[in-house]
Parts: C-alpha cells; structure tokens; sequence
C-alpha cells in the first residue's frame, strides 16, 4: 500500500523502511520539452558545501558517492546512501526546474503531472499546486537529533535557478562580471555558470571563480545563437557530439553505433560528422572521415575527431573537439549522411555541444529534408567570446555547402577506409 | 537553564522560576523564503475552565480581541510575515490575575488564510513557544515544534495550566485537521 505524501509533510525517513542504498525519483511532464532535477548536497545552514556537491546531469556524483543520478527514461532517478555522508552534510535538497527557454513551458505553474516517490511513498503534483515559480525544491533529506526525515517542500522561486542557488547560500555569477571571488577565501561560495548574454570585456579577467554549469540550452529555430565565454574555459576542448538512433525507421534494426566507421553495411544509419573551419591565421581545412581527415590534437588546427572508443559501451555517436576554440575564426560542423536512411529526422539526429563547463548547447536534426548533408552550427569566436548559432540548412553535398558559406575548397569524391 | 521540551512533555513554571507573577509567552518562526504568500501566524488563546471551554467569548483572546475580561491575558499585537529578531507574537499572562476558575490558557496558531493560499505548518520553518520570564525576560521553556508540525492549518502549541498551586506548561504540537473554526468551536466560543 503506497503511501501518499502531502506537500509540507514531514516525516522521519526510518517509516519508509528503505534499504541503506535506495531511491528517490521524480518524474514531471508537462509544458516544457523537460524538466530538470537535481540534488543540493547542503551543510551547516542549508548552504550548499561546494561546487562538487551538486548532483545533476553534467555531475551525476558526489564526491563521496553517496548521491548519484541517472535518467531513466521520463525519470531522473536518485540513487542514496546516507550512511556515505560525512557528518558535515545535514541536508539534501532534490529540486526540479524546466528545462525549456520557452516562456510559455518555463514555470511549473506548466507542469502537466509530476510525482516524486521514494520507496512506497509518493508526492504528486501539478501545475495548480504553483504560481509563478520556475524552481521548486520538492523535497528535503535532513538530519534531525540523529535520525534522517524526509520533509516534502514543494516551494520554490519566481526567479527560477539564482532563486534556488542563493536560497543554498550560493550566487549567480555572471561570466562576463569583473568581481570575481577573492581567491584566498577559504569559504567556497559556489559561482553557478550562465552563458554570458553580452560580449565579454576584452582585457584579462581574473582566474575563473569554481562554476558549476546549470546552463543546458535548446537551439530550437534556425539562426538562434548561444554564446560562451572562453576565458573560463581553461584547457581543456569543447566537445562536439553528433548522435542519432541507428535503428531508423528506414532500415532493419542492425549493428552497433560501434560499428559506423566499418565500412558500410547494407542497412543501419551511418551519419558522419565534420568539419569545416577557418582559422584566425587564415588556414582553413575540412575535417572528417572520409579521407581519414580527422584533424589533429596538440598542434594546429586543434580540432580533431576521436576515433577511439568506438566499440566501447561508452561511445555514443561521433565526437569532435576543439581544443583552442580562442584561434577559431569560424567553424561550421556539419553531419551527413554515409549509408543507411535517407534523412535526418527519421534517426532522430541530434548534436550537442559541451564547454568545458558543461555548459550544452543541443540541438535536433529534424528537418524533414530528403537532403543527405547538413550544415548543423556555425562556431565563430569574437573577442573572448564564442558563440554557436544553429544554421540546420540541408544540401545535396558538401560542395553545395560549401559554395553557401564560401570557404572555398575544391571536392572530390571520396570513400572512407 | 530553560528547559527544552518534546512533544507532549511538560515543566513547572513555579518550580523553575520561584515567585514567578507573570510570564510572556513567545511565539516564533521563520519569515517565508521561498516565493508566495508570507506567512501569517496568529496566536489565538483561550482561557478555560474545568470542562475545557471557555466560560463566554472574551476568553478567546486573539488579534481581534486582544485582552481577556479580567485583563489578565494579552495580546501584544500581530505580526504578519515572521520578520525580525526574537519572538514574532507574544501573549503576557499575568498569573496571579487569572481568575481562579480558569483551569488553563492554551495557546494555539492558525495560519491565516492557510486554506487558500495552501500552506500548513508543515512548510513553516522553526516554529517555537517559549515561556518568558516576565521579570527579566529570561527563558523558562521552549517547545521547537517544526518536526511535529503537520500538514494543518491550525495547531496547538501548548498550555499554561494550574497544578495545584503551582503553574505548569505543556508542550502539545498537536494539528487541528478540520481547520481554525472547528478549533475556536471545540472551545466553545460561539464562531
């Protein structure tokens, strides 16, 4: 018999009787394209212990291990240990927010139907339980004269994600801000990233305050741009991944993702990804498969295609890094298709491009174009900032792209080994 | 030393506060950090007898009726978000004027308009009563009852009650489902 939790119930964990390693889900449908959950691991003062502490989909771990995340489908499941956490940890706050820009889908006033469930307890809510919060914390695991309670919150902030993060003792740092936290503190305040709405200043910038990234942006429509600091980049790449359903509608189901750069086989999607660039200094080159042009790491052009990993459970689809986004003058990915189905949308093809904050920007291929090439991103760098727009126009090859953003190669057929 | 009480315990007031007259009774709890309506919480008190009711409407000593008849009970005035520093409503009873046929004075909180703006105290971040000292102002008792709060909107926080001679108060914690009206009622006061 499941238990019904009302919102503001507070109740000591032990009643639900869970095992020491056991979950807590929360599922929400509604008038976003989704909804995001994460869990604040919180100390003294419900402020949040640090960077690291936050568990969501670009950190799905603590640092203890005793909070993990994983999507399941329609649900962002927690995995809890309790008995991990150090003394120093008195609270942990599991939230949700949508994740669509959309005005109309950004509150969980939209929320169609969403349930929390933690053993045989569930909490269920809606968009009638909210007014104009775009952040709720749901509900609260906290230490309590030495047992552990669960308390259903259900409140949350207008002012969405800051609202949350300085509720949790953090700030919304802006990149593209001057002040930056003084490096000798010896209390983290966490800095959450957001993708800089205006060009960031030209002259240095102090060493980059610790970011967590919340920011997972949807370029939906043609020409829609996101922009990305790179003065806290650091060193490493930024991290281009196109992937794609195999089984499309189009083919019979075969092979693995781990088997599209082998020559290709009769039926599956083959979709590669590429690159044109241009560099400040004026070299310009393509980077892609066919031909063996995978780019080079550690000396120019600093954008490569990994060819490692493939067979692997990890390997997802096909990545492209670019390891000094700051010597881009402009770089166009595109993706096409090499065998299998003829179009985009039916494989459900989708990139996404990750900073070195985690900042992801994602797009979906879904132009019902019977074209086999598109023309997905255009990456430019201006100053200190780059920024990606989505292009999504489809050609009937890469000479016909080519030709629509005149870089200037000459083309010649090509197979891939 | 002020004495800390769970739920359902009780402590002489006499015993812990020698000569005690009379005594402020505080009432607290966190102004609403999250987005939405503040909440308002209001001390409703009620002087009884020994069957537990009211003898007539001027022992229901709340925002609207701030003094008990005798005089003996009351109202300080009425905060209405939590804010600021110590206790957020406090209720002064002046022990040896309380008539000798009041048994004793409970003191309960209602959120106001909890109902429609849909909240109860569960959502309500640490709530407390404590006894003061009204001479010196020095804390006798407190009940922190955030973790016994439930999803209502009216509760009973605790009583002052006689004990022979001496005074005692009790922590209750206890939630009224059926809301404040079904609580003034249970009293006997003609709402």
């Amino acid at each position: 018999m499941p238990t019904t939790l009302t919102t503001g119930q507070r109740l000591p964990l032990s009643t639900l009787q869970l095992p020491t390693t056991f979950e807590l889900s929360l599922s929400v449908s509604g008038q976003a394209d989704d909804y995001d959950a994460a869990c604040f691991v919180l100390g003294a003062g419900s402020r949040l212990l640090g960077d690291e502490w936050m568990v969501f989909y670009n950190q799905p771990r603590s640092p203890d291990g005793a909070v993990m995340v994983r999507r399941i489908g329609p649900s962002t499941v927690f995995v809890l240990n309790l008995e991990q956490l150090g003394p120093q940890v008195e609270r942990l706050a599991f939230t949700v927010s949508p994740d669509s820009q959309t005005p109309s889908g950004g509150d969980m006033a939209g929320v169609g139907s969403g349930e929390l469930r933690v053993g045989d307890a569930i909490w269920t809510f809606n968009g009638r339980d909210f007014g104009s919060e775009k952040a709720i914390i749901a509900a609260e695991i906290y230490r309590h004269q030495g047992t552990w309670r669960l308390m259903i919150n259900g409140q949350g902030f207008a002012n969405g994600l800051s609202g949350l993060v300085s509720h949790f003792g953090g700030s919304l740092a802006q990149p593209s801000s001057a002040a930056a936290p003084n490096p000798a503190t010896t209390v983290p305040k966490p800095a959450i990233a957001v993708p800089a709405p205006a060009p960031a200043p030209l002259q240095p910038q102090p060493a980059p305050a610790p970011t967590i990234s919340l920011t997972k942006v949807t370029l939906e429509k043609q020409g829609q741009t996101a922009r990305i600091n790179l003065n806290k980049s650091g060193n490493q790449p930024f991290h281009v991944n196109l992937n794609w359903d195999a089984h499309g509608k189009a083919t019979k189901p075969s092979g693995f993702l781990g088997r599209l750069l082998a020559p290709a086989s009769s039926s599956g999607a083959d979709l590669d990804l590429g690159c044109m660039y241009e560099l400040q200094d004026g070299d310009k080159g393509v980077i892609q498969a066919i031909g063996g042009r995978m780019g080079l790491r550690g000396q120019p052009p600093y954008i490569y295609l990994d060819q490692d990993d493939r067979s692997g459970a990890s390997s997802n689809g096909e990545n492209l890094y670019l390891e000094r986004p700051d010597l881009i003058k402009r770089v166009l990915i595109f993706a096409f298709i090499y065998e299998g189905v003829g179009n985009f949308g039916d494989v459900g093809g989708r990139l996404s491009f990750t900073d070195p904050q985690g900042n992801d920007v994602r797009m979906q291929l879904s132009n019902p174009a019977a074209l086999p090439f598109c023309a997905v991103a255009l990456l430019e760098t201006r100053g200190h900032e780059l920024s990606i727009t989505k292009e999504e126009r489809y050609f009937a090859d890469h000479e016909k792209c080519d030709h629509a953003y005149g870089f200037g190669f000459s083309w010649k057929a090509g197979r891939k080994d | 030393m002020p004495i800390s009480l769970t739920k359902g315990g009780n402590v002489s007031l006499s015993k812990e506060a020698p000569g005690l007259k009379n005594i402020n009774v505080g009432l607290g709890w966190d102004t609403r950090r999250t987005d939405g309506a503040d909440f308002d919480l209001d001390a409703m008190v009620f002087l009884v007898n020994e069957s537990g009711k009211v003898r007539n409407d001027q022992d229901f000593v709340f925002f609207n009726n701030k003094q008990s008849a005798d005089g003996s009970v009351v109202h300080q005035g009425d905060n209405r978000t939590g804010a600021g520093e110590g206790d957020d409503e406090v209720v002064s009873i002046n022990l040896d004027q309380v008539p000798a046929d009041i048994q004793k004075v409970v003191v309960a909180v209602v959120i106001y308009e909890g109902q429609s703006r849909s909240q109860n105290f569960g959502m309500v971040e640490k709530a407390y009563i404590r006894v003061v000292n009204g001479e010196g102002g020095s804390e006798i008792a407190r009940y922190d009852l955030t973790e016994d709060a439930g999803t209502v909107t009216a509760m009973i926080f605790g009583e002052v009650y006689r004990n022979g001679s001496e005074w005692k108060f009790k922590a209750i914690g206890q939630g009224f489902a059926e809301g404040f009206q079904a609580l003034v009622r249970s009293y006997g006061v003609n709402a």
